[in-house]
């Protein structure tokens, strides 16, 4: 019984642990144990950012938000701001996804233009709509210290992103008949910072790893206590009841009743080869799987 | 509706009603054979009396101590399995035996015969409208022999039902008689 409920639970485990890494979970997971880059120091390099890079730093500025609405069969609107990264040479742009409930700091941090998305007490219509469009061309929030993961965009959101860019003036686009510039279109990464508590992904990402080693210990152990029976009751050849030892050829009758849920014609039968009393040999057979392996 | 909507509906209800079409056809089937099996054990008593001389080969010289019924006892072994196991009880004033068997061949075979200890087994009993359902208790180990008056059966040996048997008198008997060995086991007096 506790083989059984032990490999359940191992293979539970393990499924669960393969649900989650089909969902890319892991990947998150084991990407929070990279170096983080800091994105505002001079040395760094922005065109060698990856995929789920960690990122942290502190963001004194960002350039307005834009939304975008994926539709995966499902539609869902994200809201973006737009973070501004000067560098010794040049000033580079990205989105950041703010998922941490900090909303209205970033609001405040935020170059804001006519194109950015309105919260949602200005689309209701609400009094103090005039105060926010007031604060246009303003900055006057705190700095925020922000850590997470590099994602990328996808070609859509990417459109998205410039198209914002360009209604915000960040960004010229060339006439049809000439070529892009690509050295200009470098400036704009197709990357946005999704924020993530770092040190809770890598508690995570460890203990997943323990479940994987439960779930494995568990599925093993199970497996190597059905084989260790196996043999034992191979090898078995008499059984000890009360400190006499009998052929287990003589006690096939009994175990053949158990097997059957007969266990009172088993009590019987046992009585009948041991000359135990009945009350003693009911006690046997209740355990009859301690001697008969 | 084309005819070929006609069709695919069809074997589509074929497909989903099939199975249970044949599970009524065999319920059926069998519910037939069993009644005009008992038709012809309630008159001719063929199955009772096959009881009557197997009990005599096994009881021997203590046959005639004892009135003798035929019960079973019904156990699930999964959701949709269960083994029926038949016992015939031979009893009288004093003492009860449980006598397990089974049919093969058209030969009934005696597995086991355990005389009912009252020094370490007690007896419970429930009369019902059908009859009666012992249960014997050894410690914390049970046998439960559910004794009808009209045992059921058509007469196969695959579902371990191989007697049909009329024995509403002697089922009367068993329940009179477990009254007076309650009323001796709570009183002292035989």
């Amino acid at each position: 019984m506790l083989v059984v409920v032990a490999s359940c639970a191992g293979i539970s485990i393990l499924l669960l642990e393969f649900m989650f890494w089909c969902l890319g979970e892991w990947r998150i997971w084991m990407a929070a144990f990279r170096e983080p880059v800091d994105l505002f120091s001079s040395s760094s390099d922005l065109t060698q950012l990856e995929e789920l890079d960690v990122v942290r730093g502190t963001v004194r500025v960002l350039g307005g938000s834009y939304s975008y609405t994926y539709d995966n069969g499902i539609q869902d609107t994200a809201f973006y701001f737009v973070l501004p990264i000067d560098t010794a040479q040049e000033t580079f742009y990205m989105g950041i996804r703010e998922t941490r409930g900090r909303k209205e700091d970033f609001r405040k941090l935020a170059v804001r233009s006519k194109h950015d998305v309105k919260p949602m007490r200005i689309v209701m219509g609400n009094p103090w709509e005039d105060d926010f469009l007031k604060q246009e061309e303003q900055v006057l929030g705190e700095p925020i210290n922000i850590e997470g993961f590099v994602q990328k965009m996808d070609e859509n959101q990417y459109r998205r992103f410039l198209t914002w860019l360009e209604k915000s003036g960040y960004y010229e686009p060339e006439p049809s008949d000439r070529q892009i510039d690509e050295s200009q279109m470098k400036q704009f990464l197709p990357y946005f910072i999704e924020e993530a508590d770092i040190a809770y992904c890598q508690k995570a990402a460890k203990g997943a790893c323990l479940a994987v080693l439960a779930g494995m210990m568990l599925l093993a152990g199970s497996a190597a206590a059905v084989i260790f029976q196996k043999r034992r009751r191979e090898r078995q050849q008499y059984v000890t009841i009360h400190g006499t030892v009998y052929l287990k050829a003589h006690l096939e009758p009994v175990n053949d009743l158990v097997m059957n849920i007969e266990l009172l014609l088993a009590v019987q039968a046992l009585s009948r080869i041991t000359g135990l009393d009945m009350t003693a040999a009911e006690k046997v057979i209740r355990r009859w799987d301690r001697y008969w392996y | 509706m084309g005819s070929k909507d006609s069709l695919i509906m069809l074997l589509g209800m074929l497909i989903v009603g099939g199975p249970y079409a044949l599970l009524i056809a065999g319920g059926l089937f069998v519910n037939a054979n069993e009644k005009r099996y008992m038709a012809a054990q309630r008159s001719t008593g063929r199955d009772k009396q096959r009881m009557l001389d197997f009990m005599q080969i096994v009881m021997k010289e203590y046959y005639g101590d004892y009135t003798y019924v035929a019960g079973g006892n019904r156990i699930s072994t999964g959701r949709y399995s269960a083994n029926y196991y038949p016992y015939i009880v031979g009893f009288n004033e004093k003492d009860l035996v449980i006598i397990s068997y089974t049919a093969r061949n058209g030969a009934l075979i005696c597995r086991n015969v355990l005389p009912v200890d009252w020094n370490c087994m007690r007896l419970k009993y429930h009369v019902f409208s059908k009859g009666v359902k012992l249960i014997l208790i050894l410690g914390k180990t049970k046998l439960r022999i559910k004794v009808n008056r009209v045992v059921m059966s058509d007469g196969s040996e695959k579902f371990d039902t191989p007697l049909g048997i009329f024995q509403e008198n002697e089922v009367d008997m068993l329940i009179i008689s477990l009254l007076r060995m309650q009323k001796k086991t709570r009183t002292g007096v035989s």
